[in-house]
């Protein structure tokens, strides 16, 4: 218990460094890469730990209590974060906008009771994992677009102008955000589809509009509308950025708002 | 065509349509929370049928599609999605039933809400329930419901007796229907009425779903082919479920049974009975309930390939759009465009 409290402070303190070398690199115009790099897999490593010895003492994954929900998220995004940050090198300062949004969930984790949960009866099922993971790949897709909408909007001040200045040009991030969002839309709707399929076998019913299914679908809805809007209407790159924020706003918000307001990851779970 | 209905199928092909209705679609989802009129389906329903048709029409008409093979099948999958989800409203059954431990299913204690064009067999149905269990865990002084096993003997549509458990994310499947064990389960006092003609008559009240209705655990008892009707409700002091350590789902071991009758009041153990001028009711002792909730829906597995072909075809689509212009090659334009203007 006391080492996994340990593994995770210590994971937090080494994403926090990675942080805030991120916003002091862009700052001070200074290259800080390798090292932002290191605290990022440091910290991650750290965290596998956290989460691996509490998976060994609770005898389950990380999926049940708001901290854990929480925690295994904040660990994928952070996976497909370094896994974009070491392929795309020229838009590598877009962690000093992705990185401080981390920062929001880390703080939440650790101020959210770290207690054991129970597992209901319908959590004993492959379409866990598959719902899960398809999940994860759709907000790690959106996060990245995030960093190059923050970019692409920090450059509207003269100050972000100077300071992104060496980054490819807000035409190429916006290419860039939009295919992460394609490949978000592609994992968002193989997720409904997996959690229709685990509904339907759990509890006989494929969708029922719980407040859980409501706000994913509508998720879904308004990426859907940010590819069409860009699609068809000459959308700026600025609100096409806007646009990419919401999705990321409305996604974080029913992945750990809505179990959080309504008292169970979906209603039909409990009773 | 005429200039007015070229127009018409122009403004019903349109691409901003599609947004506004998507837009229509999205308020519609979030009003139908907020309605329990019995006609709020349509809110669903009619942004889903005006998207169908803007998307017949512009399938039609937009050039789009006929260049772009795999945005085609996309759509072409979404329309499908639509088209069988409106097949699913109309062929579709959803229902419950409540089974008293130990007897077999009556279809008078089911409740459904079907499509127009469903082919009703509920009548067919022969299941008996023959026991259940539900087991229950303490988590930080809460009572958590673990898992569910129903014993169901049944007559499958051959005519053959089968036995076997069902229970979580395990249905009962006769003529083409599921029922699945839920957490709806009660308790069921049993009575026996001997009218003074006739043969004697078992049947059983089920109480308000437990733990739910904890605190009312009341219902009448209306006395078959009489005009006798009785309150009843049931009073215990023993906690079945545990909030400190396992338990599961069962009878408590000294329940009273009240039961007013017009002015009167009784207290009744297993073997009294009271006494009417056309009979004599029999209380058999406490027994319990459950709820399956039924379910038919053949579209399901059609649904699920329509999906799987539209995201075929989007991934696709996104794959053939994003691999010509890597992102090396809007560098190399970028630089002769500049190399242009300069010169
Ligand atoms: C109902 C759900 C719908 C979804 C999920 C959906 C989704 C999409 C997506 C993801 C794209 C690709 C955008 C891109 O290449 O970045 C697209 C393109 C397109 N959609 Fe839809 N669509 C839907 C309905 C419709 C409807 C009703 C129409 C009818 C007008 C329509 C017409 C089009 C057209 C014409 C394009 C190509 C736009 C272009 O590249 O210029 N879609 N759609």
């Amino acid at each position: 218990m006391e080492q996994e409290q340990l593994s995770l402070w210590l994971a937090v303190v080494a994403y926090v460094l990675a942080g805030m070398l991120a916003i002091f690199g862009v700052v001070f115009a200074k290259k800080y890469e390798k090292s932002i790099l290191f605290f990022m897999c440091t910290g991650l490593a750290l965290h596998a730990v956290a989460i691996a010895l509490r998976w060994i003492r609770l005898e389950h994954g990380p999926y049940l209590t708001m901290f854990e929900i929480l925690s295994s998220n904040l660990f994928t995004l952070m996976l497909f974060f370094i896994i974009f940050y070491w392929r795309y090198k020229p838009v590598r300062p877009s962690a000093a906008v992705v990185l401080p949004v981390l920062f929001i969930m880390m703080a939440w984790m650790m101020f959210v009771p770290h207690d054991a949960g129970m597992i209901p009866a319908s959590f004993d099922t492959i379409w866990l994992w598959i719902h899960i993971g398809f999940g994860k790949v759709f907000m790690g897709a959106v996060l990245v677009a995030v960093g190059m909408g923050g970019i692409i909007v920090l450059r509207q001040c003269a100050w972000g102008e100077r300071k992104f200045s060496n980054l490819p040009s807000n035409e190429r991030l916006d290419d860039l955000a939009f295919r992460f969002m394609a490949v978000a839309l592609i994992f968002d709707s193989l997720m409904l589809i997996a959690g229709a399929l685990w509904a339907h076998d759990a509890w006989g019913r494929y969708w029922g509009w719980d407040p859980l299914e409501t706000w994913a679908f509508i998720t879904w809805l308004v990426l859907v509308i940010a590819l069409h809007l860009r699609a068809t209407v000459k959308l700026s790159y600025e609100q096409g950025a806007y646009l990419i924020f919401a999705v990321f706003a409305l996604g974080f918000l029913t992945f750990y708002g809505i179990p959080f307001i309504s008292d169970a990851p979906h209603q039909g779970t409990f009773g | 065509m005429t200039a007015s209905s070229s127009r018409l199928v122009a403004y019903s092909s349109s691409l901003k349509l599609t947004l506004l209705l998507f837009l229509f679609l999205g308020i519609s989802v979030v009003l139908w929370h907020f309605t329990e009129h019995k006609l709020k389906d349509w809110l669903i329903t009619i942004p889903l049928l005006f998207l169908a048709f803007n998307l017949i029409t512009s399938m039609l008409t937009n050039k789009i599609f006929r260049i772009h093979g795999w945005l085609l099948l996309f759509h072409v999958g979404l329309l499908l999605l639509l088209l069988l989800i409106g097949i699913s409203q109309v062929t579709k059954l959803i229902g419950s039933v409540e089974v008293t431990n130990g007897t077999v299913y009556d279809q008078s204690s089911a409740q459904w809400q079907q499509g127009i064009f469903h082919r009703n067999r509920l009548d067919r149905l022969q299941f008996k329930l023959e026991k259940f269990n539900i087991n229950y865990a303490s988590s930080h002084g809460e009572v958590v419901r673990l898992d569910t096993q129903a014993y169901i003997t049944w007559v499958d549509e051959e005519g053959k007796v089968k036995k076997g458990v069902v229970g979580d994310r395990v249905p009962l499947k006769i003529y083409g229907y599921k029922l699945y064990t839920t957490h709806n389960k009660g308790f069921a006092p049993m009575f026996k009425w001997y009218p003074n003609q006739g043969g004697a008559v078992e049947g059983s009240v089920h109480l308000p779903a437990w733990p739910e209705h904890e605190l009312n655990q009341a219902n009448d008892l209306q006395i078959p082919n009489t005009p006798y009707k009785l309150w009843l409700t049931l009073k215990f002091f023993d906690p079945i479920l545990s909030s400190t350590g396992p338990s599961i789902f069962r009878i408590p071991d000294d329940p009273l049974l009240i039961v007013r009758v017009d002015e009167k009041r009784y207290e009744l153990q297993p073997g009294d009975f009271i006494d009417f001028p056309t009979g004599r009711l029999e209380y058999l002792g406490l027994n319990t309930w459950m709820g399956f909730q039924v379910f038919y829906d053949w579209s399901l597995p059609w649904m699920l390939g329509a999906s799987l072909l539209a995201l075929f075809g989007l991934a696709g689509h996104f794959w053939k759009k994003f691999a010509p212009t890597p992102w090396q090659n809007s560098l190399e334009e970028e630089e002769k465009n500049r190399w242009n203007k300069n010169n």
